[in-house]
């Protein structure tokens, strides 16, 4: 058996420690730096979401000024305010805010705000109601103040009372968002001869209902299977999702119960034309694929269109209706 | 097994262990000048999209169909565009009006001015961080090169110096730094200020200009925070709307950070 020679090791060690230092330090330095890609396309949606809505001609008079009754116009168009009108992205919903920074319209007696309540509540002769001093009951009045001006009130069907020029609708999410964003745009409100100067503030956002409803307009539009990854922190399982209200213009997610007692639905959002199968959401695990289908039948399930997948509509077909599985076959 | 005479070993080993030590010498000026003088952040590369500004657009088209006083701000515009003076088209409030308007906003800093045959006639400034008499410096927590410190005329923190950009002036006080324009004539290399474990930056209300031509005691190169360098720099925006009155040429811009 060969003897090994102590200093020689001794010097084999001294060798290695700084190639395996050099190896660590290249290792640090390499895990250490990072690239990132940030591409902002909330940020982004947001700037051209604000850019398509003051050049609206449904919203407003001019480029970024607002009329008061297009606005109040627009937002009766749904109960619930939910709506997304006029200019629309598949992939985040919004909501739209605009706000007077004028202050309040200052007043002596109820007569002063007439004009008030017609622009900033929609309240014509036909709504209007003054019947009692103050604001008390009514919708509409002069707020008298012990200390301070005088102001304006008035108040929207099924809203609360307000002193000034203010209008929101949109898309609200009902359960826990994946993104959202908020910024704020200086536009100005029609007022006689002049523009009020007032502020549009636009909130995205992005769940688990934009996404499934985007897959849906994608798959029917482009005549593509599309399929995202699913995170059960997002959406509630057994969740199911379908067309709703009052037009079938909206698209909902509904608690399990739905099948059985329940028929309110827990968030929506306004999506109309998009034709799809209603979907129960029941993953086996917490994160997974799911995919939207177009097909060319009204009716097929995932079983049928594993089973034949002439059903899945082509670029030269017509689909029918959108089928969503889970998982990412065939 | 053994290769090499023995000295020859321990020769190599110890040339080696020298190498390896400058190498670890190295590598700590290296963390200390890359991590600690110029921030973590200096260690990601970073790729930003061109951000999109449309605010100073918004603003400029709310303008377009505002009445400010007893006229719309374009009327009054194009009649000082047309006339040479505010005072003569009767629209001696205009500034102020103006002035009000941006603040509902909550515009902090904008500069708004109207031009006939390309020379200003009329201009609204927000005026922020501005000192002195006539509004010519800015509140500073140092003068640095190319500066001279001015009465503040009340408009600064007690902290704070009001500076006036003055490269003449700054070059005949005592204990100064040579005046070396940089930036393409638009800033003066400047020692900044560096807070512990941060990187170099101008002095308040200064621009850094970015560019690499600084060096030695003076390494950064500093401009005045006025519109026209903020511009340059990409802070903010400028929107320019013709005035068109029969033969009469104006321009009215707004420029919003």
């Amino acid at each position: 058996m060969a003897k090994l020679d102590p200093l020689w090791i001794m010097m084999f060690i001294i060798r290695m420690i700084p190639a395996i230092l050099f190896v660590i330090l290249m290792m640090v330095i390499f895990f250490s730096f990072r690239v990132d890609v940030r591409d902002e396309g909330m940020k982004r949606f947001v700037i051209e979401m604000s850019d398509s809505l003051t050049s609206s001609p449904n919203l407003t008079d001019y480029k970024s000024i607002f009329n008061p009754q297009k606005l109040t116009d627009t937002e009766n168009k749904d109960p619930n305010r939910n709506i997304e009108l006029y200019s629309t992205n598949c992939d985040y919903g919004y909501y739209l805010d605009i706000e007077s920074l004028a202050g309040p319209t200052e007043c002596s007696s109820g007569s002063d705000c007439i004009n008030f309540c017609y622009s900033a509540c929609g309240l014509d002769s036909s709504t209007i109601d003054m019947s009692t001093v103050g604001t008390i009951n009514g919708n509409c009045g002069c707020n008298i103040e012990l200390i301070g001006n005088n102001f304006c009130q008035c108040k929207k069907t099924g809203g609360d009372w307000q002193d000034g020029y203010k209008w929101g609708y949109g898309y609200v999410p009902g359960y826990k968002r994946m993104a959202s964003l908020s910024d704020e745009f200086p536009v100005g409100i029609t007022s006689g001869e002049t523009a009020l100067p007032a502020k549009m503030t636009i909130t995205a956002t992005d769940s688990f209902l934009t996404k499934i409803s985007c897959m849906a307009k994608k798959a029917f539009t482009l005549k593509e299977k599309i399929s995202i990854k699913y995170d059960t922190t997002y959406v509630t399982i057994n969740s199911v999702f379908k067309r709703s209200g009052t037009a079938g213009t909206h698209v909902c997610l509904y608690y399990q119960g739905y099948y059985s007692s329940q028929s309110e639905p827990y968030e929506c959002r306004y999506f109309p034309d998009i034709p799809f199968l209603d979907f129960q959401f029941t993953p086996t695990s917490s994160t997974g694929t799911m995919t939207a289908y177009p097909i060319t039948n009204s009716f097929a399930t995932c079983n049928d269109i594993k089973a034949n997948t002439d059903l899945i509509a082509g670029y030269d077909d017509t689909p029918a209706t959108v089928l969503f599985c889970l998982g990412g076959t065939p | 097994m053994k290769g090499l005479s023995m000295p020859e070993d321990i020769g190599m080993t110890l040339i080696l262990l020298v190498v390896v030590i400058m190498m670890v010498v190295m590598v700590f000026f290296i963390y200390i000048e890359v991590f600690l003088k110029m921030g973590s952040s200096q260690s990601a590369y970073s790729i930003a999209f061109v951000s999109i500004a449309n605010k100073p657009y918004l603003i400029t088209e709310v303008l377009a169909h505002t009445k400010l006083g007893d006229r719309q701000v374009f009327e009054q515009a194009i009649e000082i565009a047309t006339t040479g003076s505010a005072q003569n088209a009767g629209a001696a409030d205009l500034p102020e009006n103006l002035t009000d308007f941006m603040k509902v906003y909550g515009t902090r800093e904008y500069y708004i001015s109207i031009k006939s045959n390309d020379m200003e006639v009329m201009n609204a400034d927000s005026n922020e961080y501005k000192c002195g008499a006539d509004n010519e410096g800015w509140c500073s927590n140092k003068c640095d090169v190319g500066r001279v410190e001015i009465n503040d005329n009340g408009n600064c923190w007690f902290w704070q110096s009001c500076c006036k950009e003055d490269k003449v002036a700054y070059a005949s006080t005592v204990n100064n730094y040579p005046v070396v324009t940089c930036g393409g004539g638009r800033g003066v290399c400047s020692e900044g200020v560096k807070p512990l474990f941060q990187r170099r930056t101008c002095a308040q209300n200064r621009l850094d200009i970015g560019t690499q031509e600084c060096t030695g005691a003076t390494p950064i190169c500093c401009a005045p925070k006025t519109e026209e360098n903020q511009i340059a720099v990409g802070n903010a925006v400028k929107v320019s709307v013709p005035l068109l009155y029969k033969l009469n040429y104006g321009i009215l811009e707004v420029s919003v950070k």
